[in-house]
């Protein structure tokens, strides 16, 4: 006759492997509507290679943390007083072998785990470019109380709130900041990096899809931190030659003064478009921090990453 | 009148609904208390049977007792932040401003780490250690007394915004310049912040000195250091990253209050200031500090799994090692929390790589906990159900923790609410939960009665399943894309999330009333719970001695020759052999330099944040001055003679 | 005096001895902490002076001879006290004291002069790190004199006991501290300041 607990047992168990079948086939055919997660639902390689990774990742541990949690009630429950025939208070004081297993198991895991890490810090290394068929665009980035600012020097436009890139061309974002340190992040292309004063920092993202993605920032960095997000819109690279030269055509000149006026904290700033740029803007917004006049701005700042 | 109110003014009463609220519960709380203390007359036996006494054992209690108050201070923080993320979805704004929100959410983070859990840790670690080691009293007791007052001292102070000032820090817990700078934060917010750590991050690190010296030199003869129980252990481990890590806080923040003061530019955003060194410098503290919340409860349950199995721990050796490799490692792992801000890869990997490491040690913690289960004879009480409940969510905690240890991976989950869930899990399963199961365990020693075990269950029920309602939620927004400390977000299909998470609340909220309510009800049936001195047929010496445990804890100091030295000598029936002959034992006498001293520190830390020049002098040299007084002092200790011990030992509890 | 009594206060005097190392070390914490500060932030001057412009070597030299002086009375002091000589261990930290103040001084000589060239703690990041570093260890110059002070008196009243006598060697280990971590600042800050 099966006893009760061994039934619970088993019940354990097979949710367990069901939980783990389940898993898998999450990696390799999303069966949960997953696309309403951020992370999950991918719209570029960066985004897809760090959702497998984090899937991956948390199979392997699986692996250690299914048993010893399983063991774990299972003992607690067959060793509980008045049921045990074996009780041994001096159990295990002499096994020097288990004490072997108990360690090198753990270890086997974390050195599998440490390999990812090692690979996927290399290969996820948002400093480094990525490889399509076409020349990257690059697009700089000022985080602004509460706002974010891009200059497409290549385009020579700028824009607030709003981006536009091409599908399938990597983008190579440089991150500077005139507020306080915040995070740039679109979670369906990848992320996170920090925009800091006087700092140049640098992600690259490609978008294989099109689509309209949440841009957003992770970082505190004051009262409107909630509500900094802007819009990504992927399209097609005729729809965005397009549209630059729509910007182009429309809009004002971003120099020092337009600057200036966006600078005073602000919340839910609609999109806004400049049809030309400043030549030097970028650079003097990182100067100002590091050196004491902006005229001194000649080179480009020692802390640039690329 | 600038000299005499610095930058006081009538504007900075209270005046908004909560700095009312605030100031009023302050003050009621005060009043209620003080006449509840005239109307029994207590006033005297509260002053010299608790506040001036330097019995580790009161003070322990007194740490318990402000922190359980902390902590409901906290959770009213959570609650509040909860009810706005519930709400402000889409078009509704929720019922706080932005900067509202975000003052509650840096007091939240503030108050559970340095004033709750750090409070709940202090008060056991003062109770058990020196019973556990068969001490008397710690190396230096005034110094435990002072540390405490500290503590008190800088609780009162991060809530004294309510009355003066009306503004907390908003910049979040660990409050990152440049945005917590005098340019983006004028107020006095940040002051209060960096005064409040500081005063109770002194009180923290004279205690780690305290511990050290007590554990590593005041041990019962015969104790060797492998022969120590392994809450002791874990504690001395903790005591040891203080000591290690809080200098590097107290520097820190010293140095972004130059910043504010003085005009300085260690990390301002021009001048040459460097935020990135401080985002180092408090993760090198910030790091180990979980370590320091979380090893001594990895005691407690080593304790509490050995004692509720009635078996010896299984791997001691690996034990004591995995906790230095916990100590080590602590400390070697910073860098983790700022994978984003542009270090080389290989910087993140080898950070990375070390985070991951850390779960090997912890790992096989866990593997000897169910080791030491195996052929054990369990006996299921609270204690042991706040470990079972501690090894399911830890476990998934610690799972999430390796997951962002990956650069990779954490590009992606960094400052998402996936961290904030994460590291909830490992602060209230891996520290709170053990501090419910250490209190649990260790109540009959102190109070001479056991708590209400039905009540007890409940509590714990409500516990677990309100916590698991509570993060369960927040894992899968961080999936979603939510980023924390949102006061406000746009995507609809987040808050049915969020209210979960609210209900979560809820229910964690019903299991502190369980636990209130056991605690009276445990005092009122205190007769028919009474314990004995061994409740739980316990294996280390604490057991040993009477419960209440008497003030100079053992009449005779014990002699070790064995781990787990009282269920040794329970086995061989030498346990509570009655001496032949008793002899004097010196104590420390009570002191109230301690209060005082730490009076000159709290009215220096008001000042420094006001700017009341004069009242800052008062403070400083006032504490000086008391430090040198308590060292002039001949006559801090007092004899108790055998014939007194000997009468004392003698009474029937 | 019973035996146990004894013991218990030599205990007391072992564990006091022990206890300031580990304060000590925190110590030791603290100041890399700020010597960290200083390395990371030495050049970032801001277009204000570096140290090769305003560091008066054969001045910080002169405060250094006499640090390190002072350090060998406080020596020949503890020697004194081994021996249990108590006068001439007051004589010895008497030198000590006068040492230590002319080195206060003369520090506060220099940094009063930078402040007043318009070089305060307020002009760059480097300054900031500098003033701290320097200030933090002259600080605890004052803690010790003011310790000194005090322990002497206490000393000379109560004569040479067990609590006095560690108490003045407590004194004389946290000033041979101060002179260690002097050494490092003058090397770091000072020495591959002006280099």
């Amino acid at each position: 006759m099966i006893s009760k607990q061994k039934i619970g047992l088993y019940i354990f168990l097979i949710l367990d492997a069901v939980l783990v079948v389940l898993c898998f086939l999450q990696v390799f055919h999303p069966i949960f509507g997953l696309e309403d997660f951020g992370l999950f639902n991918a719209k570029g390689p960066v985004a897809a290679a760090q959702a497998r990774l984090i899937v991956t990742a948390f199979l392997l541990m699986l692996i250690i943390v299914i048993p010893v949690l399983t063991a774990g009630f299972f003992v607690a429950f067959k060793y509980r007083v008045g049921r045990n025939e074996d009780y041994d208070p001096e159990w295990g004081q002499k096994h020097g072998y288990l004490k072997f297993f108990m360690w090198a198991f753990p270890v086997l895991i974390i050195i599998f785990i440490s390999i990812l890490n090692f690979k996927s810090a290399h290969s996820l290394d948002p400093a480094q470019a990525i490889s399509a068929g076409s020349p990257p665009l690059t697009i700089q980035v000022v985080a602004l109380q509460w706002k974010w600012l891009f200059i497409y020097p290549g385009q020579n436009i700028a824009t607030v709130n709003y981006i536009d890139i091409p599908q399938n061309v990597p983008l190579h974002f440089e991150l500077t900041a005139d507020a306080p340190m915040s995070l740039f992040w679109i979670p369906q292309l990848g992320g996170e990096m920090a925009a800091m004063q006087g700092m140049v920092t640098g992600i690259n993202l490609m978008a294989t899809q099109t689509g309209t993605f949440t841009g957003q920032n992770s970082e505190i960095n004051g009262e409107g931190y909630a509500r900094m997000k802007f819009t990504v819109n992927s399209t097609s690279r005729a729809n965005f030659d397009a549209w630059v030269a729509g910007v182009k055509k429309n809009s004002p000149m971003l120099n020092e003064e337009e600057y200036n006026k966006l600078i005073p904290p602000s919340q839910n700033n609609a999109p806004a478009y400049y049809g030309s740029v400043d030549a030097n803007l970028y650079n003097n917004v990182v100067m100002k921090f590091t050196a004491p006049s902006s005229a001194a701005a000649s080179s480009v700042p020692a802390m640039y990453m690329k | 009148m600038h000299f005499l109110l610095g930058n006081l003014t009538l504007e900075s009463l209270p005046h908004e609904w909560f700095t009312v609220a605030g100031t009023a519960t302050l003050i009621l709380g005060g009043l209620f208390v003080g006449g509840l203390l005239t109307y029994f007359k207590r006033w005297v036996w509260l002053w010299k049977n608790w506040l001036t006494s330097t019995d580790p054992k009161k003070i322990g209690v007194m740490y318990i007792i402000v922190a359980s108050l902390m902590l409901f201070r906290g959770a009213v923080d959570a609650a509040m932040i909860w009810l706005q993320q519930s709400i402000a979805v889409g078009a509704h704004n929720g019922y706080l401003s932005p900067d509202h929100f975000q003052q509650i959410f840096t007091a939240h983070g503030d108050i559970m780490v340095f004033f709750a859990t750090m409070g709940f840790l202090f008060g056991l670690i003062n109770i058990i250690v020196p019973l556990q080691i068969g001490a008397r009293d710690l190396a230096f007791p005034f110094l435990n007394s002072l540390g405490f007052w500290l503590y008190v001292a800088g609780a009162i102070l991060i809530n004294m915004f309510f009355a003066f000032g009306g503004q907390f820090a908003s910049a979040g817990w660990l409050s990152l310049p440049p945005l917590s700078e005098i340019a983006y934060s004028p107020g006095v917010g940040v002051d209060y912040w960096i005064w409040s750590l500081q005063i109770s991050g002194l009180g923290t690190l004279i205690g780690g000195i305290n511990f050290i010296v007590t554990i590593l030199k005041m041990r019962a003869p015969g104790m060797k250091l492998m022969d120590m129980p392994m809450f002791t252990w874990t504690s001395l481990c903790s005591m040891l990253l203080v000591v290690s890590v809080f200098p590097i806080l107290a520097i820190t923040i010293s140095l972004l209050w130059l910043d504010r003061y003085f005009g300085m530019h260690f990390f301002t955003s021009g001048f040459g200031g460097n935020p990135m060194m401080y985002v180092n410098l408090i993760w090198m503290w910030g790091h180990p500090e979980v370590y320091i919340l979380v090893l001594p409860t990895f005691g407690v349950y080593s304790e509490i799994v050995s004692t509720f199995s009635q078996k010896k721990l299984f791997g001691y050796t690996s034990m004591v090692v995995a906790a230095f490799g916990i100590t080590a490692l602590a400390c070697l792992v910073w860098l983790h929390h700022f994978f984003t801000m542009g270090a080389g890869s290989d910087v993140n990997a080898f950070f990375g790589i070390m985070t991951g490491v850390i779960a090997i040690p912890t790992g096989v913690q866990f593997i000897n906990w169910v080791a030491t289960m195996y052929k054990g004879k369990i006996t299921f009480i609270s204690p042991l159900y706040w470990f079972m409940g501690f090894l399911a969510c830890f476990a998934f905690g610690g799972m999430a923790g390796v997951l962002m240890s990956l650069p990779g991976a954490d590009y992606q989950l960094h400052n998402s609410l996936f961290l904030v869930a994460h590291f909830h899990t490992m602060i209230v399963s891996g520290a709170l939960f053990g501090i419910f199961a250490g209190i649990t365990y260790w109540f009959p020693k102190v109070t001479g009665f056991k708590l209400n075990e039905s009540l007890g269950k409940k509590a714990f029920w409500c516990w677990l399943i309100g916590f698991i309602l509570s993060f369960g939620p927040l894992y899968i927004l961080g999936f979603l894309g939510a980023t924390r400390r949102l006061d406000h977000y746009d995507a609809p299909g987040w808050q049915w999330l969020f209210i979960t998470a609210g209900i979560g609340l809820l229910i964690i909220g019903l299991g502190a009333l369980f636990q209130v309510a056991q605690i009276i009800v445990s005092i009122k049936d205190r007769k028919q719970n009474v314990a004995g001195n061994d409740p739980w047929n316990g294996r280390t010496l604490e057991w040993s001695t009477k419960s209440p445990v008497p003030f100079y804890n053992f009449a005779i100091i014990p002699t070790v020759t064995n781990r787990d030295q009282f269920w040794e000598d329970k086995q061989a029936k030498t346990q509570n052999l009655k001496p032949k002959t008793y002899s004097d034992i010196t104590m420390p006498k009570n002191t109230a330099m301690a209060i005082y001293c730490s009076g000159f520190i709290f009215a220096a830390g008001f000042a420094f944040v006001w700017h009341i020049t004069w009242l800052i002098f008062v403070g400083l040299i006032g504490a000086m001055v008391c430090v040198i007084i308590r060292g002039l002092d001949e006559h801090t200790e007092y004899t108790i003679t055998a014939a007194e011990i000997e009468k004392m030992e003698n009474i029937k509890p | 005096m019973s035996e146990t009594t004894l013991e218990h206060h030599h205990e007391k005097t072992e564990n006091a001895r022990f206890g300031f190392w580990v304060y000590l070390m925190t110590d030791l914490i603290m100041f890399s902490a700020l010597f960290a500060a200083y390395a990371v932030l030495r050049n970032n001057t801001f277009g204000g002076p570096g140290g090769g412009d305003i560091f008066n070597l054969p001045f910080v030299l002169t405060e250094t001879f006499i640090l390190l002086t002072s350090s060998f009375t406080c020596g020949l002091a503890t020697v004194s006290i081994n021996q249990k000589k108590l006068k001439q261990a007051l004589w010895w930290l008497g030198a000590t004291f006068l040492l230590g103040a002319s080195f206060l001084i003369m520090e506060l000589t220099e940094f009063h002069r930078l402040i007043a060239d318009g070089n305060g703690p307020q002009r760059s990041a480097f300054l900031s790190s500098y003033f701290t570093l320097v200030g933090a260890h002259g600080l605890h110059i004052a803690v010790g004199l003011l310790w000194m002070i005090i322990a002497g008196i206490v000393a000379y009243k109560r004569g040479l006991t067990e609590k006095t006598a560690s108490q003045l060697t407590r004194l004389a280990l946290f000033w041979h501290f101060l002179d260690l971590v002097w050494i490092f600042i003058f090397t770091i800050v000072y020495l591959i300041g002006v280099l």
